[in-house]
């Protein structure tokens, strides 16, 4: 009796404290962050993006431009020759950069595009193999060469296309292809 | 070996092969000329070869000197002819039949 009243007890206490945890729980994940407190002072905070080289140089020779004409104003005529120099230089470094980036882009793309070619060549070659596992054995390199003659006009991803279509007919050639090498009349 | 089942696909690869039966076509120019996707048409030519419809060899070329692998070509059997002749017959015929018998007959009301 006693036994059971102690049980009682103990299991309603562990509910009370169950409720509290979760209600406490909730509490937390519904508290809103205190504002302008960053939660790891440690961490390095966002970086502001760059601005591209060429921009920053052509503002540069925009205020070197500014000041060469303050300075003819003022009567230094050698200043403002100083400053019309550094103008045109800041002005040949932004196209410079301007040319070296316009490179660097056209060469990416290029790049990206022989990737993407390589990518769909290796992509037709991996079908091509897995189409012809449906083949029967002595039938394969007839296949295989047949799809490669094929494939060989094709662009890169016209022949990953080519080859997906063929792989999705596969197992239904191979299978008349088995059927026939099983069954198919023999010589006597 | 029988006759092919003559699905749409298969009429289209015949009606290739009969728009100029004594030519010899390799894959792809069979797949432009019947305007189907190019590797959809193996199973088809399969078939066909299995029936004695179809005839193929390899292309009589080197090549080294031609710089591209041989192809396969396919033609026609004089048996494939026939036969492909008279199934397309048949096929334009059954079609034309279901078209007369669905017109309405009219009745009375």
């Amino acid at each position: 009796m006693i036994e059971k009243g102690m049980n009682d007890i103990v299991g309603t206490a562990g509910l009370i404290v169950l409720l509290l945890v979760m209600l406490l729980g909730m509490t937390r994940t519904a508290r809103p962050k205190r504002p302008g407190k960053r939660p790891r002072p440690w961490a390095r905070g966002p970086v502001p993006a760059r601005r591209p080289q060429q921009v920053m140089l052509a503002e540069h020779a925009a205020l070197w431009r500014a000041r060469a004409k303050e300075l003819e104003d003022l009567g230094d005529a050698a200043g403002a020759e100083r400053a019309m120099r550094e103008a045109d230089l800041s002005e040949a470094r932004a196209s410079w950069h301007e040319r070296a980036s316009a490179m660097s882009k056209a060469s990416l793309a290029e790049a990206a595009d022989r990737e993407e070619d390589r990518t769909a060549a290796r992509e037709a070659e991996r079908r091509i193999a897995l189409a012809l596992l449906f083949m029967p054995a002595g039938q394969r390199e007839r296949y295989q060469q047949e799809w490669n003659a094929e494939m060989d006009i094709l662009s890169a991803r016209e022949a990953s296309t080519f080859a997906l279509q063929l792989l999705w007919s596969a197992p239904r050639t191979g299978a008349m292809l088995w059927l026939k090498y099983t069954f198919g009349r023999r010589p006597a | 070996m029988g006759e092919p089942r003559m699905t749409l696909a298969t009429r289209a690869v015949l009606s290739a092969f009969l728009a100029a039966p004594a030519d010899e076509h390799y894959g792809l120019q069979i797949a432009e000329a019947a305007e189907l996707p190019g590797g959809t048409i193996y199973p088809i030519l399969i078939r066909l070869e299995q029936c004695g419809w179809l005839e193929s060899r390899w292309e009589d070329i080197d090549p080294q000197e031609e710089g591209r692998p041989q192809r396969r070509y396919y033609r026609l059997s004089e048996r494939g002819a026939q036969a492909a002749t008279a199934a397309m017959a048949k096929v334009i015929s059954r079609k034309r039949r279901t078209l007369l018998s669905a017109r309405p007959h009219g009745g009375m009301a």
